[in-house]
């Protein structure tokens, strides 16, 4: 339990880094991957719905320091996304690594959207706009580059019933 | 293989679920002031390592204090320059005529930019500073405008950008005085718009887009972009102006923070403070008006 914390501590730090420091330069058209999402969904296949639900909440809050007029937006984003990932694991199979990383695609552009959805003031055209030009390429980046970069970093979230399989 | 959780799990999880959900919705409909200071206490605390790496400390701050202190030479003499060229023939004679008050030198403060924070709602850059600073004040670069203040802590300030989603600034073009809101829209986030203008506003590519000095934020005459071009709304009628900003995204490092709040203006005063602003247009041939 302590190694895990600890571990979960590392890894909301490298996110958090990530984001300012990495984020920006891999961006493609200002579009970087959202590795926050990412680490919640991967939190939520490794220990459950309820650290994913709390992890979405926590990072959520964290991502949004530095955008306070948004303050609770990504909290609500990713506590979403953890319990629609928590559900569709207990319908699909996850441990298929291609599976895994299109649902990881599919709960980023969910919580993408509830973004774009208030950020827009519920206004269809914004929404669209901004849906379209953000919130599925972030989806499409982070369901192709998340995977890669765990790969990289196997066994660091002790994600192993995802990470593993296949291998 | 999938897993199969028990009804109660279910719903547990839909319950915790549903408390986060309503805590995260109670806290976006807070006043802003509430969240800016659970912001700032999540920033002081959880972020305390990450402040120390990068040396947001007082010790950090007078290592730099010389390279500073360059910079801002640097940049008044630009400034300067650029006023010298602009104002002493036409703007002078013209505050004269019409009985206007020189304008009141700025007071700047020079900042580094130490973070910068982008996605699709907009870029925030994190700056460490001599002292003196507000929030809700110009930050400007060599180039021109950069955005606004804010929020300040001990030697430390965040800067809403051009390209940040909440930041309006009104402008007015150099050369025709026409006067309008400019904004960035993430949906279309290469460029900020001067939206709406009636069909009729005078704007011309290659205009110089200066801060028009209504409002409490902005001072007049900083250079904020040029126009590159513009849409018509066949169904309302209305043009969209494209501007490109005079700095550009993500490689501003030096800037320099207006301390004190802008002298009250009409807008029929403009001094371009910053390189390459010019009250008339830069030559173009023909002086192709928009219509598009």
């Amino acid at each position: 339990m302590v190694l895990f914390l600890v571990r979960l501590l590392l890894t909301t730090w490298a996110i958090l880094a990530f984001r300012l420091v990495l984020g920006p330069k891999i961006a493609i058209a200002g579009v970087q991957p959202d590795l926050g999402a990412a680490f919640v969904f991967l939190l939520t296949l490794a220990r459950g719905p309820t650290y994913g639900i709390i992890g979405g909440l926590v990072l959520g809050l964290l991502v949004d320091v530095d955008h306070p007029d948004a303050l609770g937006l990504s909290s609500l984003a990713w506590c979403t996304l953890a319990y629609v990932t928590a559900r569709a694991s207990n319908a699909v199979d996850l441990g298929d690594r291609i599976l895994a990383a299109g649902m990881l695609t599919v709960v980023v552009l969910l919580a993408e959207s509830i973004r774009a959805l208030a950020l827009s003031g519920f206004q269809p055209a914004t929404f669209l706009s901004i849906w379209v030009r953000w919130s599925l390429p972030t989806a499409v980046y982070t369901g192709i580059a998340v995977p890669i970069l765990i790969a990289c970093l196997r066994g660091v979230l002790g994600t192993r019933r995802w990470l593993d399989a296949g291998s | 293989m999938a897993s199969h959780a028990s009804p109660r799990a279910v719903r547990s999880s839909f319950l915790l679920w549903l408390a986060c959900a309503v805590g995260s919705i109670a806290l976006l409909a807070t006043p802003i002031e509430m969240r800016r200071a659970v912001s700032g206490a999540l920033e002081w605390s959880v972020f305390l390592p990450a402040r120390l790496v990068l040396g947001w400390g007082g010790r950090s701050l007078l290592t730099r204090l010389e390279n500073q202190q360059l910079s801002e030479e640097l940049t008044y003499d630009r400034l300067r320059v650029s006023r010298l060229e602009e104002t002493a023939r036409e703007n002078e004679a013209l505050r004269r005529m019409v009985g206007m008050t020189a304008r009141a030198e700025l007071r700047l403060v020079p900042a580094r930019v130490v973070g910068r924070s982008a996605d699709w709602s907009g870029e925030v850059l994190w700056a460490e500073h001599g002292g003196g600073v507000v929030p809700g004040r110009a930050a400007v670069a060599p180039d021109g405008l950069v955005g606004r203040t804010v929020r300040v802590a001990e030697g430390r300030v965040w800067i809403e950008t051009l390209w940040h989603r909440r930041l309006a600034v009104s402008v007015v073009d150099a050369r025709s005085r026409e006067q309008g809101i400019l904004r960035w829209n993430p949906a279309d986030p290469e460029e900020l718009t001067i939206d709406p203008v009636p069909v009729q506003g005078d704007y011309r590519v290659g205009d110089p887009i200066l801060t028009s000095g209504l409002g409490e934020i902005f001072p007049e005459g900083i250079l904020v972009g040029h126009v590159v071009g513009a849409d018509l709304n066949p169904r309302t009628q209305l043009k969209r102006i494209r501007v490109r900003p005079a700095v550009s995204r993500g490689d501003t490092r030096e800037l320099f923070l207006v301390r004190e709040r802008p002298p009250a203006s009409d807008g029929s005063t403009l001094t371009p403070i910053a390189r390459g602003a010019s009250p008339t247009p830069p030559p173009i041939p023909g002086g192709p008006r928009i219509a598009p």
